[in-house]
């Protein structure tokens, strides 16, 4: 086991009364992508900012490759930081913004040229340089913030939301490209964001945050399919989350319908709330080849190109309502339609548990 | 995991160099405040309960100032007079600006310039060309109906001239801003014109309304320079502390009623810094312009107040110009440049003239300075968060101070005996101090709002590019605001040109004012010297403006390239 | 050796450049602005090493000016004040006793009986009225002939006057009045002014040349000022009211505590000297130096003999009295008057 590059140990931080950062630790690796991820108000901007001396923690403790930054202000920290608006100096040239850090260190000016070439051409903008930003999309300009932040070769870099001000199109395509990036140079990178797609997507370990303190630190697979509670099951991808009881070792009763569960814990009689991906429901359409199943009716459908959402009730159901994600291709096999009647296939596997009448965020 | 976190030894921040260097900026400019504001206000609170060979007398001053009803009755007066004209301005300055606004009138840029005019001038100058036209020998005499202009029928005309500007701009904000959906949901509800006017269009501009008038109201009740020439023996407060102070020289007194000066000023403060929020927190990013459609009724009656307005404006500069170049008023009107000779009259001829463009070179350069410098360190230093709210508080205070009051706050001040800045009493460079301290909070709020505007995250990249401070602050932050320092610089030159209210206190024979000279070439009965001079005021005001407005345009097309799309 | 040379080199430079150099005197004075120009240029032609900077205001602004700075004072010489506030302040030991250069050839009763004298005259300033004419033509308003004329009802608003706290030519006029008539009969007489007055205001010319610019027909005022406006082509006659008018002395003195004794003696001894008494005869038509005098263009005609026997002790003593009964009486009106 290698000592990690980055030590968050114990942070707290405290504006007057209000706790916006409560006790968090956290160790990134190096060459590492780590998304902080969470609803706005969680915190995940205040640790950024204590990590790079932008915002100084109240208590706790901050480790750099070894070295106890916790209380240095930036400049005698190591990172490099990119921010959702760019945060380009519009009066100067591309070429000079990525220069900026260079010509700070007293390099020669042919290298200094080098390295910006070099940059441009890392970002795919080689023409670029004698623009001035405004001249710039979007996207091009958060290329050249992050190429400004890479000129100097940080240890870390800091991304707080860089793509949040881009459009869909932009953004799904900028994603890829940091992330390449990113493995290509393998700087140990943050990112915050409040989009859980984009962390699934990009990271190699997602912080998910909630008022001030950590609720999950692991993988994207992990997160999604192994939700340490509610909040984390709720907040990242879409979930059904269905009052259940528990009766018995490995059943739940759910409306009407009996279905195995592999999930533990919880004695028999105890109230549940279970949680089911819409992806993971396999809809059978009138055929019920599966053991673990129960009918419902379909109320809506609604099409989304690749699949459908449908939206469950009645039959075994009852009350309840259930989403699902039906292939579109299966539904034409199907012939599904609204207001038929169908079995749905819940695999014990994909069914966890939570406790009952936990609040949620 | 709470009681850790507490028992944890609580972090204190390492100050790296640019903490250092913004932090001690920070103070400096703190100290510059407290030394240019704060010490010289707290000093003449302490001269007003003192006697005249310094003995602490508590509240007798004032008791002496309220038991003489002579002198009392100035505060009623000054009360009144000030309502009277405020109400009068506000009203114009509202139909003014619905005029430019909301309806469909011609050459509204054109008739925007004119409004703005009175700003270039000394509040003088008004009340001079008041005078020519409606005194004893004035043209326009017969309107007055037999009252005599020397009193608060001129007053009141005076100063509704010279404030019509700065109630217009506020009100113009506020009337510029509305959205055009209300109107559609008005209409769309059946609401007559009245009551659309009324709830839509009055309620939405009220708070600028309410700015406007507290605005006004003080920039009035402390002006001077209008009832020193047309008060005749109608008393005001401000008149009051000139003859306290420099027709008997006793400062004590003049520091009672500076005191007096300070409440409305003070409450004024308060009212449009409120006004000032709510306006801002009731405009929402979503608002429609509002396209005002032609209607013909509403377009005439517009057309015909800005125009009587602006010919109004254009008459009394007109009046003064021609009293200034004419041989002998009334009796001999053929034209002669012999009033521009200054050498025969009081105020310190052509070098105070000099002497003005010299404070106002001064102030602008070195006042844009301090004041850019010091929003800059308020608004981005990163610690010493206590002292930065304090320098804001400090930079916001001038606005609140007459110019009078601060100006007798220095003779106390610069003039102690023990002072080690005694040295400058009397100096240029003193002038150059108490004009910026006069006119700090106007500068100091334009430079905010544009550092504002600036992405909030670049010192932050700055930091983390390891660049100093200065470094950015040079060749990014300053290049970006050029435009709002150009303004902050014309700001303090023409205040420094017009001015007379601080700097009447404080000027020496060597350091005589052009806006003074009005003053006192006026007072000696010279008062087409004083025309004369007002009116090389204004040609320099409005030169320098041309010349703002040139260098402005050069300066974007060589430093602002990027603005280019 | 050679450092020696150097040094002494050094030192003659040095004394060449003091020579060469300018005394700057500080000089407060309520001498009218249109004749300072004059004055600093006849002074500094005949002491080239002398530069006069001149502290021009209004008698009383000047007054209360050397009482405010009397902890620390100021001006080097106090040149051109009326005589009523320099034994004022010649009474709280503001001046250094000096006797110009041919001082004995002056009018004693214009000198400070002190030996040396503490102030030394130049030249009285005469109370006049300037009357505007072709205004008065038009008012059907009749020539006033004395003081008393200008109570009568049809100059209601018609008149003008200094305001005596700021004015010395306001305040020799109040004193004249008391010293001719009495207290009782002067206040009364101002009482009734008061009534006629459109405007008090801050300096003496003004009245005058308000008085020749027509915004008042009749201003009270001195006689310098109206023949000047005369000259210059106003229509205004200079009037010496027939009961007697009042006057005051220019004067001079040195201020005590001064660090350029020497020169602000120089310019007593100038200013004491026949040429200055030509100068001062060129707007004055009394002047302290017996014989110099010539009449002078656009002066009332015998104003001279109506000047009353004016008492300055008695006026330096009741200076501040009489100004705090006036300011009580009339300053500060509230209602502007018509």
């Amino acid at each position: 086991m290698t000592t990690p590059y980055l030590r968050v140990r114990n942070v707290t931080k405290r504006f007057g009364h209000f706790t916006a950062l409560d006790d968090v630790s956290i160790d990134i690796h190096r060459g590492e992508f780590v998304c902080f991820l969470g609803p706005s108000g969680c915190g995940k901007t205040t640790l950024l900012r204590a990590i790079s001396g932008l915002d100084i923690q109240t208590h706790g403790a901050v480790e750099q490759d070894g070295r106890d930054i916790s209380a240095l202000p930036p400049a005698q920290r190591d990172f490099g930081i990119v921010f959702q608006s760019y945060a380009l100096f519009q009066n100067l040239t591309v070429a000079a913004n990525i220069a900026y850090g260079l010509e700070n260190r007293k390099r020669p000016k042919a290298e200094i040229q080098r390295r910006v070439t070099e940059l441009l051409e890392l970002i795919g903008l080689p023409e670029s340089g004698p623009k001035y930003p405004g001249q710039l999309s979007g996207g091009q300009q958060q290329r050249v913030a992050l190429a400004r932040a890479l000129a100097v070769s940080p240890g870390l870099l800091l991304l707080d939301e860089p793509l949040s001000a881009l459009d869909a199109k932009v953004r799904a395509h900028l994603r890829d490209e940091i992330k390449i990036l990113q493995r290509r140079l393998g700087i140990t990178t943050i990112m915050i964001t409040h989009d859980q797609e984009e962390a699934i997507s990009m990271a190699d370990r997602i912080v998910v945050m909630r008022g001030g303190r950590i609720e999950q630190i692991g993988a994207p697979l992990e997160i999604y399919h192994r939700p340490a509670n509610l909040f984390v099951a709720e907040f990242i991808g879409a979930m059904n989350l269905l009052p259940a009881t528990r009766i018995g070792y490995g059943e739940i009763q759910l409306g009407s319908a009996r279905l195995a569960c592999a999930a533990e814990g919880y004695a028999p009689g105890a109230a549940v709330r279970a949680a089911v991906r819409p992806e993971d429901i396999v809809c059978t359409g009138k055929t019920n080849g599966h053991a673990n199943s129960l009918r419902a009716e379909v109320r809506e459908m609604e099409f989304m190109g690749p699949f459908f959402w449908l939206s469950l009730g009645g039959g075994e159901l009852g009350e309840h309502r259930l989403r699902a994600q039906l292939p579109s291709q299966r539904a034409r096999d199907l012939d599904l339609r609204a207001n038929d009647a169908t079995h749905l296939h819940i695999p014990a596997e994909r069914i966890r548990l939570f406790p009952h009448g936990v609040g949620h965020g | 995991m709470a009681e850790l976190a507490l028992a944890a030894p609580r972090i204190r921040p390492r100050l790296g160099r640019d903490e250092w260097l913004m932090g001690g900026g920070l103070l400096v400019l703190a100290l510059y405040l407290a030394v240019t504001l704060l010490l010289p206000l707290a000093l003449m609170l302490a001269k007003s309960a003192q006697d005249r060979d310094g003995a602490f007398v508590g509240l007798a001053n004032f008791a002496r100032y309220f038991g003489n009803p002579a002198l009392s009755g100035t505060v009623g007066n000054s009360l009144w007079v000030s309502a009277l004209a405020t109400a009068i301005t506000i009203a114009l300055a509202f139909g003014y600006a619905y005029a430019l606004n909301r309806s469909r009138i011609p050459f509204k840029g054109l008739f925007r310039l004119v409004a703005m005019l009175p700003l270039l001038a000394p509040s003088l100058l008004p009340a001079i060309a008041l005078v020519y036209l409606f005194g004893n020998q004035g043209v326009l005499k017969g309107w007055l109906f037999g009252e005599s202009i020397y009193g608060p029928i001129g007053i009141v005309i005076g100063s509704v001239f010279w404030t019509f500007p700065h109630a217009l701009i506020l009100i113009s904000t506020a009337l510029g801003t509305a959205d055009a959906r209300l109107y559609e949901a008005s209409e769309s509800l059946g609401a007559s014109r009245w009551r659309t006017f009324t709830t839509v269009t009055l309620s939405g501009a009220r708070y600028g309304l309410i700015s406007a008038l507290f605005v006004v109201f003080t920039l009035i009740i402390t002006d001077f320079g209008v009832p020193k020439v047309v008060g005749g023996p109608f008393n005001m407060l401000a008149t009051d502390i000139y003859k306290q102070v420099v027709g008997q020289q006793n400062f004590q007194m003049g520091a009672v009623v500076s005191l007096l000066l300070l409440l409305p000023a003070v409450l004024a403060f308060f009212v449009e810094r409120w006004a000032q929020q709510r306006q801002i927190s009731s405009l929402s990013s979503r608002a429609v312009p509002y396209q005002p459609k032609p209607r013909r009724s509403r377009d005439r009656l517009a057309l015909v107040l800005v125009v009587t307005v602006a010919v109004m404006i254009l008459g009394v500069f007109g009046m003064a110009a021609f009293a200034s170049l004419a041989k002998l008023w009334p009796y001999d009107l053929s034209p002669s440049l012999r009033h521009y000779d200054f050498s025969a009259t009081d105020g310190g001829s052509w070098a105070s003239y000099g002497n003005s463009i010299r404070l106002g070179l001064y102030t602008a350069a070195f006042g844009s300075l301090v004041v850019f410098i010091g929003a800059y360190l308020v608004e981005k230093t990163r610690v010493a968060k206590p002292l930065r709210t304090a320098t804001h508080l400090l930079a916001l205070i001038p606005m609140a101070v007459p110019g009078m009051v601060l100006g007798l706050a220095y003779i106390f001040f610069f003039n102690a005996p023990g002072n080690p800045l005694n040295f400058l009493y009397g100096t240029m460079a003193m002038l150059v101090l108490a004009t910026i301290a006069h006119f700090y909070t106007v500068g100091h709020l334009t430079a905010l709002t544009a550092l504002k505007q600036l992405d909030p995250e670049f010192e932050s990249v700055s930091a983390a590019l390891k660049a100093p401070f200065y470094r950015t602050f040079w060749r990014v932050t300053t290049p970006l605001c050029l435009p709002a320092v150009l303004d902050i610089a014309l700001y303090f030159f023409i205040n420094a040109m017009t001015t007379v209210s601080a700097v009447v206190f404080l000027y020496s024979p060597d350091t005589t004012l052009a806006s003074v000279a009005v003053l006192n070439m006026d007072d000696a009965g010279d008062t087409a010297p004083a025309a004369a001079m007002a009116m090389l005021i204004v040609v320099t005001c409005a030169g320098v403006r041309l010349l703002h407005v040139g260098l402005s345009r050069e300066l974007l097309n060589r430093t602002q390239v990027w603005r280019r799309r | 050796m050679k450092v020696a040379t150097v040094l002494g080199a050094l030192a003659l430079a040095g004394v060449a450049l003091t020579a060469q150099a300018k005394t700057e005197l500080r000089v407060y004075t309520a001498v009218e602005a249109d004749e300072l120009a004059k004055f600093k240029q006849a002074i500094e032609a005949d002491n080239p090493d002398l530069d006069i900077q001149w502290v021009r205001d209004s008698t009383g602004i000047i007054t209360a000016k050397l009482l405010a700075e009397k902890a620390n004072p100021q001006a080097d010489v106090v040149w051109g004040l009326a005589v009523t506030s320099l034994k004022f302040l010649a009474d709280q030991d503001y001046f250094q006793a000096y006797a110009p250069k041919g001082v004995e050839q002056l009018e004693p009763k214009y000198v400070d009986s002190a030996k040396p004298p503490r102030w030394v005259g130049q030249r009285a300033w005469v109370a006049a009225l300037c009357f505007n004419a072709v205004e008065a033509e038009k008012a059907k308003l009749p020539q006033p002939a004395s003081w008393q004329d200008l109570l009568k009802p049809e100059f209601k608003g018609k008149v003008v006057m200094p305001n005596p706290s700021s004015s010395g030519t306001g305040f020799l006029d109040v004193s004249a009045w008391i010293q001719m008539w009495g207290e009782e009969k002067a206040w009364k007489f101002m009482d009734g002014l008061h009534e006629n007055i459109a405007q008090y205001t801050h300096s003496g010319s003004k009245p005058c040349k308000m008085a020749a610019a027509g915004e008042a027909p009749v201003g009270i005022s001195f006689a310098y000022r109206g023949a000047q406006e005369k000259s210059k082509g106003a229509p205004v006659e200079v009037i010496a009211p027939s009961e007697g008018v009042g006057w005051d002395l220019e004067a001079f003195a040195i201020v005590k505590g001064t660090q350029k004794l020497e020169a602000a003696q120089q310019l007593a001894d100038w200013s004491a000297s026949r040429k200055a008494n030509e100068i001062y005869n060129e707007g004055y038509a009394v002047v302290a130096m017996p014989g110099v005098a010539k009449p002078v263009p656009n002066y009332p005609e015998g104003i001279a003999e109506k000047m009353i026997k004016n008492d300055f002790e008695w006026a330096a003593k009741n200076r501040e009295t009489i100004l705090s009964e006036w300011t009580k009486r009339y300053d500060g009106k509230s209602e502007p008057k018509k």
